[in-house]
């Protein structure tokens, strides 16, 4: 009787300490990750370089030419230098090379309003930085003189 | 840099009232209170002094500046006065009515044209500031200068402020949250038309940049 006592004993201690391990397996199992959208973000940069010689706007700039025309009475030639489209995903940076230094475009996520925009933040060597939240297809032109040229970044943005 | 604390902590009102009496606005008692102020207060006769600048440059600009077109290069080239901070708009003067601006005159007129609610001045600083803001930057009409001004929405102590969501998907529109000012000064053009872009002018220091806005 003892025996089979004992055993019983055994038997329910062993499911116990099943049940026990279960638990605290369970415990330690981490809680599913709900899984998040990466978000990407395009952001094609041109740079433009104004200076004051004869008027004329380089033909891959047809789509600005109206707006770099009427920019500055006194530069009327506009020639593209550089033109490079970046797909950044949230948190990671683009650098385009300006002749004053490095312009950085970092990709911030999408915003939360009705429209959702592409907030980032654009960062002008040596002088300011910016966060913009901008409707896909929105465009900035960012102007700066350095010596005798102005140096326009035309940043189109888009999802 | 203490000269600079003693700007940015003089009270709202003193500041105001130093404005008006810049541009010869205040009655009697209020004058005499303001020349009180300046006699007692090392940090208003700092702000007073950069104010006379100010209005000095101001001044010559608007002289040469006849024509519309002129008037708003003029308003440009205001922003180039060295070590400009924008500083956080008060509550009153979010979404100030652009046909207020235009009824104002003097100093204050000028300064809120620029698009800010407030501006301080620490000349010759090259101190940064953050100025959290938004700029409405939707397309506006031609009109005049003062027509063509931003409107600027801010939220004290946050960098995020409420934004009209009447624009449809893809509509392009931009906003400039927050600006972070190292050097030199920012002037902010929204677009002239449906789909087109904002124009972001970056100033140095040096006042390198001249004649921003265009003939418009």
């Amino acid at each position: 009787m003892s025996a089979m006592w004992s055993k019983t004993a055994v038997l329910r201690g062993a499911l116990l300490a099943l049940l026990l391990a279960a638990t605290a397996a369970q415990a330690q199992t981490p809680p599913p990750v709900p899984t998040q959208a990466v978000e990407r973000a395009s952001f094609q940069v041109r740079v433009i370089e104004a200076t004051k010689g004869a008027a004329s706007v380089d033909p891959k700039l047809a789509d600005l030419e109206r707006e770099l025309r009427s920019l500055h009475r006194d530069y009327a030639h506009f020639a593209l230098i550089k033109s490079d489209t970046q797909s950044l995903t949230t948190g990671t940076r683009g650098t385009v090379r300006l002749p004053n230094g490095e312009l950085i475009i970092q990709f911030l996520g999408l915003s939360a309003d009705k429209v959702q925009r592409v907030r980032h933040r654009v960062e002008m060597p040596g002088l300011n930085a910016t966060v913009r939240a901008v409707a896909p297809g929105g465009r900035t032109l960012d102007v700066l003189q350095l010596g005798d040229k102005l140096v326009i970044v035309a940043t189109t943005v888009g999802r | 840099m203490s000269e600079m604390l003693d700007k940015m902590t003089l009270p709202d009102g003193d500041f105001e009232l130093l404005m008006l009496h810049a541009d010869g606005e205040l009655s009697g008692d209020r004058t005499a209170q303001a020349q009180q102020l300046l006699a007692e207060s090392a940090a208003a006769r700092a702000i007073w002094a950069d104010l006379q600048l100010t209005r000095t440059l101001v001044r010559a600009i608007a002289e040469d500046a006849a024509a519309p077109a002129q008037a708003k290069l003029a308003r440009t080239d205001l922003s180039l006065l060295p070590g400009q901070i924008m500083r956080k708009l008060p509550d009153d003067q979010a979404l100030h009515p652009v046909a207020e601006i235009a009824k104002e005159r003097g100093l204050i007129a000028w300064i809120r044209g620029l698009g800010f609610g407030k501006v301080g001045f620490a000349m010759g600083l090259a101190a940064a500031a953050v100025a959290f803001m938004v700029v409405k930057a939707g397309p506006v009409a031609d009109g005049p200068v003062l027509d063509q001004t931003a409107e600027i929405a801010a939220v004290p102590g946050t960098n995020t402020a409420p934004r009209p969501d009447a624009e449809t998907p893809d509509d392009g529109s931009v906003f400039i949250e927050e600006m972070d000012i190292e050097s030199g000064g920012v002037m902010v053009h929204p677009p002239r038309e449906q789909g087109g872009s904002t124009i972001i002018w970056h100033f140095q220091d040096n006042g390198a940049a001249q004649g921003a806005g265009g003939e418009g």
